[in-house]
């Protein structure tokens, strides 16, 4: 009897538990193990007995365990519990059981790859685009030089009498086309008496037109064109008042309205040009 | 003259290594060479005389649970058991006694795909050995008495089984896996199928299974002289017919489905969980690779003396307090497919816990796949050379190699052969084979025991890849 041995008694021991070596592909029988069907003296028995007497203690629950008290034996095991059968929820080329997945597989998913390929491409596409426009951006014109540009106003767009604004550099830019009052008025100012002392003079190239930057010295805020006490420019927010050739003349503000840099070309005024 | 120093080392080096890998290969090109010969009725003979005392005869059968259906679940193992209940000529008595005699030792073994029967004995009985073993698989007196007897055997193991753990989650994992086909199928079947067997339908399988093409004699050790055992095959097997009386046997497919298995029982001591791909046949080209990488994964328990201190980064990464017991990796091939993962064991207290071992293991698999280096090949190799190697050293080894190369490709590779595939592995091929087969791929789980905090299947597949480009 001796001589006839298990095969597969090669124990590695994991979880502190003796298991069969790690591959599951065999069973073993022996000529060894005794035959009656009561008899849990096989060597698996036993090592299983053992392991549940320690694990759960003899008196208290060996008793109803299986396979230890024969009497209690039950023949309904997890192993009795039929694989459910998913055919149904199975595309039909997975439903041949004697082709391997990996050969449906193509056709399987070509529908879920167009669709992702149709998406990410897109989506790759933008991606590039975004790409490229930061590239080309980084080359061009910077958003301090584009800036620094100046722009060209047409004079005829502006009728006597009135103010336009205009951008530039961010800021706005109060374009007047003064009348003769307005002139006549703005140049009989006593300088001596203004706030920030200026004479029209320097303030404007050309009597008829009076360029300033429409940001109020005080606190930044836009004044209204064509308002206030002094018929200049109203500011609203704590009440600056300024003539018609942008000096401080009421309130808060220290300073006359800045003048921008221009020349006249023609019949335009070019703002953020320097006379040469 | 400086370069020429600083070059001069590294050369020597390498041509060092390459003599030693020439010598390696020419001490395997001199080892005793396997024979094989196929008999008119194509029952197949291997053997291999290194001239030891001892010698392992064994026959392998391709039969198994993934031939077998629901109604005969389990007939396989159910006759393998029976072989051992005495023949028309000799009793079980006369069988033990006989082989007592010889000091030889009978063991079997039947898994999804095959049966082995070997035996082990001095080299002087060769001879004796295969009347013997002729005469249990050809004349089986499978009488009733003894299927009923045996039944009652194959009945209580059923139940024993379901105590280990490891098997459990095993056979889950393959019902899962391969479900609807016949790898789905338990090798020790189910109550019913065991209870309802007949001796009837037993003496059909053997008919039926245990036919010439099917099988395999190998014999490695001292007097396994191959014209001798050609003879002897001849003698004992070559009358065998090649005809089936029944049906041929079919494998009943290989279809791998990605699916989940969970059986939650408190009452079990742990978390027993397993995920695998799906692998690839014996005879795949990928084979040597992924079995060299399943290798180098290896395996580790809360016994082993090392832990943060561990060689591996992922042994020392798994046991920062995640509650595992242990895992291993696994890699499971068949004739025509397999099954490749990891298996571990966890306290399964905590759903992060269980989360952080299965993103720790496929993180290295990704690894594995998508960035691994030279010098971590060369690891991985000799890793897997150290293991192999050792497996094929014993009479038994090696003789089961040769039967498994023969039954799975139906040629033989020497250890030489084999020594060659695995120092042509690099990293680049490593990686696509795991491109292949393991990265993005589907996965099939089981959760056996406390599986409350086991993570559900999209988790786990998604982590099967990486965002990269
Ligand atoms: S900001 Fe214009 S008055 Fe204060």
């Amino acid at each position: 009897m001796g001589s006839l041995t298990r095969s597969a008694a090669s124990v590695k021991t994991v979880v502190g538990r003796s298991s069969k070596a790690i591959a599951p592909l065999s069973i073993t029988s022996s000529l060894g193990s005794p035959d009656a069907a009561i008899d849990h003296k096989t060597i698996d028995s036993l090592q299983l007995a053992t392991e549940k007497a320690s694990r759960t203690g003899l008196f208290v629950s060996g008793l109803a365990v299986k396979g230890v008290n024969v009497t209690s034996r039950r023949h309904a095991s997890t192993y009795d519990v039929p694989y459910p059968n998913f055919d149904e929820c199975r595309r039909k080329s997975t439903l041949d059981a004697k082709v391997a997945s990996r050969d449906t597989e193509p056709e399987r998913v070509a529908f879920t790859r167009a669709v992702k390929g149709v998406a990410f491409g897109s989506f790759g596409l933008w991606g590039a685009k975004e790409g490229v426009q930061l590239l080309l951006y980084s080359k061009s014109m910077s958003m301090a030089t584009r800036a620094l540009a100046a722009i060209e106003i047409s004079m005829n767009d502006i009728p006597e009498g009135t103010t336009k604004t205009y951008e530039w550099r961010t800021r706005p830019v109060f374009v007047r086309h003064r009348t003769k009052a307005e002139i006549d008025r703005e140049k009989a100012v006593v300088v001596s008496e203004l706030r920030d002392p200026e004479h029209d003079d320097v303030r404007v190239k050309r009597d008829e037109w009076s360029v300033v930057i429409g940001v109020c010295t005080h606190l930044g805020c836009a004044p209204i064109a064509g308002a206030g006490e002094y018929s200049g420019y109203y500011c609203p927010c704590h009440g600056s008042h300024y003539d018609a050739s942008g000096r401080i003349r009421k309130g808060p503000a220290p300073r006359n309205l800045d003048v921008p840099p221009y020349v006249f070309k023609g019949d335009t005024i070019v703002v953020g040009e320097e006379e040469k | 003259m400086s370069l020429r120093q600083l070059v001069r080392p590294i050369a020597t080096l390498q041509s060092s290594r390459s003599a030693s890998a020439a010598a390696t290969k020419q001490i395997l090109e001199s080892a005793p060479a396997a024979h094989v010969t196929s008999l008119k009725n194509g029952f197949r003979v291997v053997s291999e005389d290194n001239g030891k005392p001892t010698v392992t005869i064994g026959i392998f059968v391709e039969n198994g649970s993934r031939f077998e259906t629901q109604q005969n679940s389990g007939v396989s193992s159910f006759l393998e058991h029976l072989l051992y209940k005495g023949t028309n000529k000799r009793t079980q008595q006369q069988l033990e006694t006989e082989l007592a005699g010889l000091g030889a030792s009978l063991s079997s073994e039947t898994g999804r795909d095959h049966t082995a029967y070997y035996v082990q004995a001095a080299s002087k009985d060769v001879e004796k050995v295969v009347d013997i073993v002729a005469d249990i698989l050809r004349n089986p007196k499978l009488d009733a008495a003894a299927v009923e007897k045996e039944r009652q055997v194959l009945l209580n193991k059923l139940d024993e089984l379901e105590g280990n753990y490891q098997n459990l989650t095993f056979d889950m994992l393959h019902t899962t896996a391969f479900q609807g086909t016949g790898l789905a199928h338990y090798p020790h079947g189910t109550t019913k199928s065991i209870q309802e067997i007949t001796a009837d339908q037993i003496r059909q399988w053997q008919a039926d299974n245990y036919r010439p093409v099917r099988m395999v004699l190998s014999a490695v050790g001292g007097g396994a002289e191959h014209g001798k055992l050609v003879g002897l095959a001849e003698k004992y097997f070559g009358d065998l017919s090649n005809e089936y009386p029944g049906k041929v046997p079919s494998d009943l497919g290989i279809r791998f489905t990605g699916s989940e298995f969970r059986f939650r029982n408190d009452k079990f001591p742990a978390m027993f969980a397993a995920i695998a791909v799906e692998g690839v046949g014996y005879g795949h080209a990928d084979a040597l690779p992924l079995a060299v990488v399943a290798n180098g994964i290896g395996q580790w328990d809360a016994t082993h003396g090392s832990s943060h201190n561990a060689p591996k980064r992922h042994v020392q990464r798994l046991v920062e307090g995640y509650g595992l017991h242990g895992f291993e990796q696994f890699n499971i091939n068949y004739k025509n497919t397999g099954l490749w993962g990891v298996y571990f064991v966890a306290d399964g207290k905590d759903f992060e816990n269980v989360t952080n071992i299965h993103s720790i293991i496929q993180k290295e698999w990704k690894h594995m796949a998508c960035a691994l280096e030279a010098q971590e090949v060369e690891g991985l190799i000799n890793q897997y050379r150290n293991r192999f190697f050792s497996k094929v050293e014993s009479n038994t080894g090696k003789a089961k190699f040769n039967a498994k190369e023969l039954l799975y490709t139906g040629h033989l590779r020497s250890l030489a052969d084999v020594e060659e595939q695995l120092s042509n592995l690099s990293a680049n091929s490593i990686g696509q084979a795991m491109n292949r087969h393991i990265y993005d791929r589907d996965i099939a789980t089981a959760g056996v025991g406390r599986t409350e905090g086991f993570p559900e299947y999209s988790y786990i597949r998604q982590r099967m890849w990486w965002w990269r480009l």
